[in-house]
């Protein structure tokens, strides 16, 4: 069963517990679904827990204003499978027994403790209001969302509930708004003294230009 | 690790013990970049690790919202600056998709042999920064020895040594002269002895060993749960290679191993990049021996105003760079999205600090072989 196939068995048993999460297909095999805030929590745990999703690439949001943002999540599901593509493993126990000569002779079917193919992955997709940029946090189901929903939080200013520790990631705590947002315009923001998170007093400054204006 | 080759590590005694914050970084040697980790101790024993990054910042994603198509390529150089070609590649990739271009065969292939020397090259600098953060100071220099062969090639295909600005979208800037592939002979036969010689020097060292066996174990679960991919997945003994997995390019063409690691410790992470540069070193022999000749350029539109999203991602040196990018049918990206391994790694730091020695805290960081420009984008 090819990646295609999967996925739209996959699409029919989506259909079936979740009626309302619209579904299709990308020409590349990934499926990709649309859910609605209030169910986006439990689908995600159904994906982790029935669909066998426990791979998180990246999580993402995309701002079409005026009305909404696009939370865009990516997840693989993967695992040993009969079908899985015949994987030629090197196992580095047999390197620890070979010792320090290894060029070109190390090469061999070893046993490895799990041999993972990418058998389908989905593209997760929540729209978010703007005036109430609130959605839950999937850092419960895998662990790899806390950064990248920092991320999303620190750039893009969507807030997650549940989140174990939402704070700015890459900007600095006083940094005013949020830059991936579409309306952002970085000059006024930090050219306003009080936006700035200590006064810049120049001792030589008598006739109130900056230095290098 | 062995009891006897630690002494016991020094604790605060009871009464009047307290722990003390202390600031790894940002200007500290082993952090590879202005990383800052601020650690709890209690003596020398650590309790807890919270990495501060941001410092390399520059929005990379909206900037790329301001430039066209073709003019982000660049920019995609400076995320992981050691292996600036695999970036290059994702980003490709990635408007390829979006704008349904075809790569001629050459092309594909010049990718792939370009690809695959550079991940040499950032193995070689893993290697030796490594070595160099547990206190061995000669890896180091046999590394960059072998490094600046690997680089005259580079410079002699690209014209420069690092931010190559090589690959477009639908091809390659130019082709491989004559001066080209006598530079990558020479390199080629270079490594074959190097891989031989580091080995001999440096796997079965039992300092080493001590250092880092069992440090920064890593179970299969916990390394799919934790979005790890690349040599520390592999590491916990997950046979996961885009490369072969998720075909891109030539790759489903040649033949490779995928070597992968049984307990996760900072140990078989070493092995497997070591291991992988030999069968990085098996791919570029079969590329050189099926490459076509043929255009290295393929046909794209005169005006790049797609519409749609594609997300393409590529098995860098470091793990799975990833690129998510939304056209809106004009020249600019609507958005673009950059996932860095190095970022997704870097959370493993807290999982892991707690019960571990300050010392160790520095093969931590060596062992995920992170990059700022990429954790920090």
């Amino acid at each position: 069963m090819g990646k295609a196939e999967r996925a739209s068995a996959m699409e029919a048993s989506i259909k079936e517990q979740f009626p309302g999460v619209a579904t299709e297909i990308t020409p590349r095999g990934e499926l990709v679904a649309r859910v609605s805030p209030g169910g986006y929590l439990d689908f995600c745990r159904y994906l982790r827990d029935e669909q066998g999703f426990k791979f998180l690439s990246m999580i993402t949001a995309v701002d079409y204003p005026p009305d909404r943002f696009e939370l865009v999540l990516y997840l693989d599901a993967y695992g040993a499978s009969g079908d899985a593509p015949a994987m030629q493993v090197m196992d580095t126990r047999t390197r620890q027994e070979l010792g320090p000569r290894s060029a070109g002779l190390t090469t061999s079917q070893g046993t490895p403790v799990m041999v993972a193919a990418t058998l389908a992955s989905i593209i997760v997709k929540c729209d978010v209001p703007h005036d109430h940029p609130v959605i839950p946090s999937v850092t419960p189901l895998w662990p790899t969302a806390n950064w990248h929903e920092r991320e999303v939080y620190d750039l893009m200013g969507i807030k997650f509930e549940g989140h174990p520790d939402l704070r700015r990631i890459l900007l600095p705590d006083w940094f005013p708004g949020h830059p991936l947002r579409k309306d952002f315009t970085s000059k006024p923001a930090l050219r306003e003294p009080e936006a700035r998170p200590w006064p810049v007093v120049w001792p030589d400054q008598k006739d109130g230009r900056e230095p290098g204006e | 690790m062995p009891d006897n080759l630690r002494s016991t590590p020094i604790t605060m005694p009871d009464e009047g013990a307290r722990e003390l914050v202390v600031n790894m970084g940002p200007q500290h040697p082993s952090t590879h970049g202005v990383l800052r980790v601020k650690i709890t101790l209690n003596g020398e024993t650590l309790e807890a690790a919270d990495p501060d990054i941001g410092y390399l910042h520059r929005c990379f994603e909206k900037i790329s919202e301001g430039l066209t198509y073709p003019q982000v390529m660049p920019y995609t150089d400076r995320t992981d600056y050691v292996a600036a070609i695999t970036d290059e590649w994702a980003y490709a990739l990635a408007a390829e998709r979006l704008l349904g271009v075809e790569v001629p065969e050459r092309a594909e292939y010049i990718r792939v042999i370009m690809g695959e020397v550079q991940r040499l090259l950032s193995h070689l600098i893993w290697f030796g920064s490594f070595a160099m953060d547990m206190g061995a100071v000669t890896p180091f220099l046999y590394a960059w020895r072998e490094r600046e062969t690997g680089y005259d090639f580079m410079e002699t295909v690209t014209g420069t040594r690092q931010l190559y600005n090589f690959l477009r979208i639908g091809g390659v800037r130019n082709d491989i002269d004559d001066d080209g592939w006598q530079a990558l002979d020479r390199f080629l036969k270079a490594m074959d002895q190097a891989l031989i010689e580091y080995d001999t020097l440096f796997t079965k060292n039992p300092i080493f060993e001590v250092r880092a066996k069992g440090i920064g174990p890593l179970s299969a679960e916990e390394a799919i749960a934790f979005g790890a991919s690349g040599p520390v997945l592999r590491g916990s003994g997950v046979a996961r290679d885009l490369r072969r997995d998720e075909p891109y390019s030539v790759y489903d063409r040649l033949d490779f191993a995928v070597p992968v690691g049984s307990s996760g410790d900072a140990y078989d992470r070493y092995l497997v990049r070591m291991l992988e540069m030999e069968q990085s070193l098996r791919i570029i022999r079969q590329a050189i021996k099926q490459i076509p000749p043929g255009d290295i350029q393929g046909k794209v539109p005169k005006a790049m105003k797609p519409t749609g999203e594609a997300y393409a991602r590529v098995e860098a040196p470091k793990g799975e760079v990833a690129c998510y990018l939304v056209g809106n049918g004009t020249v600019n990206p609507y958005r673009m999205h950059w996932r860095s391994p190095c970022f997704t790694h870097l959370q493993l730091l807290p999982h892991w600090a707690p019960g571990n020695l300050v010392a160790d805290m520095v093969v931590l960081i060596g062992t995920i072989d992170i990059i700022l420009g990429e954790v920090d984008r």
